[in-house]
């Protein structure tokens, strides 16, 4: 009783943690996009719309946002399948709605995900139960609902959290089949199978590691010393019919748009489909391939929905793409194969790794107590071949939610840990005293201890950075603040907290923002927030703003009104005083326009993805300097502020004066440049 | 450890899925841990965040009080009955629960 109340308050908890955050977090890079493909669903019934990303999550958000009636703007859909129309029909439809509804329709369609976390959660509990028992069931839900990755994309209508979630479910109803096989069971697993793909494209490797699982649990048991003579066979025949009922529930989420077309009749983007030929399509004005037209395997139907094969080619299209990655404060054109890895790293709480530490030398050295090597291939094949496949994807590395579908696997294998607190003490001791060789009095009650500081470091740590989980890094990392130090993108600032930049000036009715410059696919203008962007550095080699500043200063040597703008254009580069609010994904992006705002300090920060800064004259000069760039003077200031109006014949300064700077600057400009 | 004590243990250990002890120690732990996380994460970032931050050491510090104070409670309490057990023994002139002289 006490246990089912615990559970329940656990995922209460959880639910509100991302309701939250669900509520306050203002749309993510992604969602506009995500949220114009759900209601173009809706409306239309098509799904070629952010094809890359399958139409469960969709076709759930999507009815609580339509039955609230929002505007729709389709002006800028795109035929053409691999236009990518998303990302100008989700701006469109921010763009079409208030404030207001903008707020409320995201709120309702992220909430309406929220039970798919919550059966996630339940599920990996009664997984973990029926494997290691109640203890570690428990210590396998604190886990899940206050892992901040968890949290933070639960809280959002990027599908990756809804999928780890449903992955859960599906092997969990796996796992009591392959145990207890029956008809039912495997009717039960099938469905789960089938939604899995209809969550996100990489669970399409869940058609081959299920079968795959299913020939490892049939092998004897040689390493083991005793035989598992109880263990029931499943039989291939379900196993087949769980396949069948997952292909038919896969298409069926399509509404079998496309089912069965041969593969021939595909016009591919991606190399591997493709194959070297590139032919273009006019009537779609798209370029294509396919290396199967005009051979015995082109005329082969295939059995899946249109719509999911040319997503999985946009999806392999983008990763043959090189873009350039970051990491550890070094851009690169492509990626690293330990990129996960090392996100993982840092952006998992180091309560996660200690627990995770323990139930590695249970399996290694708690032979006594340690579970059948079937249960826990059911587990970690899946969890390692996910990781192996996006690591193996090195053409970009920008988001470490990739490896999303792997954690809760991960974390039910490592509750084990949690089986500490099962049984007497004395039965626990014997069977660790028996596995790990020598006798420790010590040994279960420091384990215990250690379980206990792990998960309260765990909740500590997650709930400190609560409700801007998203930019969680561990301690190891330093913390969020520190966080772009080693990964950009959706690892710290996706766009989430703009809102809290619109509170935060609320709040400070007497700062007026000079420049803004934002990551994210949320409109500026719908908040009232200023779209001029901060003033940028002069480009590393300097050759645009040079040759601005000599051909105004050569139409005429003697003319103020030149002298003027050319002044005006030399203190439009580079710093001037003024409040601006910046995301981390601009002051650290590849292109340096906005570099210098790291030689600046921070007066605020709204969420750890915005960072507010209030630039005096001084900040400005001394920033300058460091770029050899003419220093501002208050008078400067204001006549470049004239000049840049067109009230030039006001300005306070000689033109002789600003012709030296002018020089000044050139010089400088080039010296610049040459380094 | 008296054997009233042993049996209260024991109990413990039967039922030791979420101990409260675990607990207390998960609370203690929590407070002490809170300026190490100021120190890394910095001051709050938003109101939402000082709130919880706020909550969290204020929920963790008044739940180990609470617990440790129902322990020491709990504790007295037993040691009384336990006492008032061995007395009740000693009068009728048996040395212990479980050990009777009277016993064959």
């Amino acid at each position: 009783m006490l246990r089912g109340l615990i559970t329940a308050a656990l995922l209460i908890t959880n639910a509100l943690l991302m309701a939250w955050i669900g509520w306050t977090a203002c749309p993510n890079r992604t969602e506009p996009g995500h949220m114009a493909a759900t209601v173009y669903l809706w409306d239309h019934g098509q799904f070629d719309v952010f094809h890359v990303n399958p139409p469960l999550t969709r076709l759930v958000s999507g009815l609580p946002v339509v039955l609230s009636h929002p505007n729709r703007d389709w002006s800028w859909y795109s035929e053409r399948p691999r236009a990518r129309c998303e990302e100008m029909l989700g701006p469109a439809f921010v763009m079409a709605n208030s404030s207001a509804m903008n707020r409320w329709c995201f709120a309702l369609a992220r909430w309406s995900l929220i039970p798919f976390l919550l059966l996630g959660g339940y599920c990996g509990y009664r997984f973990s139960r029926e494997l290691y028992g109640p203890s570690a069931a428990m210590l396998f839900l604190v886990v899940w609902c206050f892992s901040p990755t968890m949290v933070s994309w639960g809280a959002t209508i990027c599908p990756d959290a809804v999928s780890a979630a449903l992955g859960v479910v599906a092997l969990y109803a796996f796992h009591r089949w392959l145990r207890m096989p029956s008809w039912s069971r495997a009717s039960v697993a099938g469905l789960c199978l089938g939604l899995l793909p209809l969550t996100k494209l990489t669970w399409i490797i869940a058609f081959g590691l299920w079968p795959l699982m299913w020939l490892l649990w049939q092998t004897p048991d040689w390493l083991g010393k005793v035989v598992e003579r109880s263990l029931l066979r499943p039989p291939l025949r379900q196993l087949a019919a769980i396949l069948v009922v997952a292909l038919y529930v896969l298409n069926m989420g399509y509404l079998f748009n496309g089912t069965g077309r041969p593969l021939g009749q595909y016009q591919f983007m991606s190399h591997v489909l493709r194959g070297s030929e590139l032919t273009t399509n006019m009537e779609t004005r798209s370029g294509g391939g396919n290396r199967f037209a005009g051979t015995w395997l082109g005329r082969i139907p295939v059995p899946l929905p249109a719509e999911f094969v040319q997503g999985i080619d946009t999806q392999r299209h983008d990763f043959e793409r090189t873009m350039w990655s970051y990491l550890r404060g070094q851009w690169a054109p492509r990626g690293w194969w330990y990129y996960y890895l090392y996100a993982l790293a840092i952006k998992v709480p180091l309560g996660i790794w200690c627990l995770a530490a323990m139930a590695t030398m249970m399996t290694f050295f708690g032979r006594e107590i340690k579970k059948s090597w079937r249960d826990e291939m059911v587990l970690l094949l899946p969890a390692v071949s996910i990781l192996v496949l996006v690591s193996s994807q090195t053409g970009f590395n920008h988001h470490s939610r990739y490896v999303l579908l792997a954690l809760p696997l991960f974390f039910i294998w490592m509750s084990k840990v949690g089986r500490v607190f099962d049984g007497r003490r004395e039965q626990l001791k014997e069977a660790f005293q028996a596995s790990v060789g020598y006798r420790r009095r010590r040994v279960v009650p420091a384990l215990r201890l250690a379980v206990i500081l792990a998960l309260a470091w765990l909740v500590g740590s997650s709930v400190w950075t609560y409700p801007h989980s998203l930019s969680y890094f561990n301690e190891l990392a330093g913390g969020p603040t520190c966080g772009a130090e080693h990964l950009l993108d959706s690892n710290i600032d996706w766009g989430q907290d703009l809102w809290y930049l619109k509170q935060w000036l609320n709040d400070h009715p007497g700062v007026t923002l000079a420049g803004t410059r934002y990551y994210g696919q949320y409109r500026l203008a719908v908040e009232g927030l200023p779209t001029t962007p901060p003033p940028a550095a002069p480009e590393p080699n300097g050759e645009t703003h040079l040759v601005d500043v000599r051909e105004t200063s050569s139409r005429s040597k003697n003319g103020a009104a030149s002298a003027d703008a050319a002044a005006a254009i030399l203190s439009d580069i580079g710093p001037k005083p003024g409040w601006y609010a910046l995301s981390v994904n601009k002051i650290h992006s590849r292109n340096p326009k906005y570099e210098y705002f790291q030689w600046l300090k921070p007066v605020a920060m709204t969420g750890y993805s915005i960072y507010v800064y209030n630039v005096t004259l001084d900040d400005a000069n001394h920033v300058r300097r460091r770029l050899n760039l003419p220093e501002l003077t208050e008078e400067s200031h204001v006549s470049a502020a004239s000049a840049r109006s067109g009230n030039v014949r006001n300005r306070p300064m000689s033109a002789s004066v600003q012709n030296e700077n002018v020089k000044s600057a050139s010089l400088s400009l080039d010296g610049r440049s040459r380094t | 450890m008296s054997d009233c004590e042993k049996e209260q243990s024991g109990r413990d250990d039967a039922s030791a899925g979420i101990p409260l002890w675990a607990v207390e120690l998960g609370c203690w732990t929590m407070v002490v841990l809170a300026p190490f996380l100021y120190w890394i994460n910095g001051p709050a970032v938003s109101t939402d965040q000082l709130v919880v931050r706020s909550g969290l050491v204020g929920f963790a510090f008044g739940g180990g009080l609470a617990l440790r104070l129902a322990a020491l409670a709990r504790s007295a309490f037993q040691k009384d009955e336990c006492s008032v057990a061995i007395a009740e023994v000693s009068s009728d002139g048996s040395t212990g629960v479980g050990f009777d002289k009277s016993e064959p």
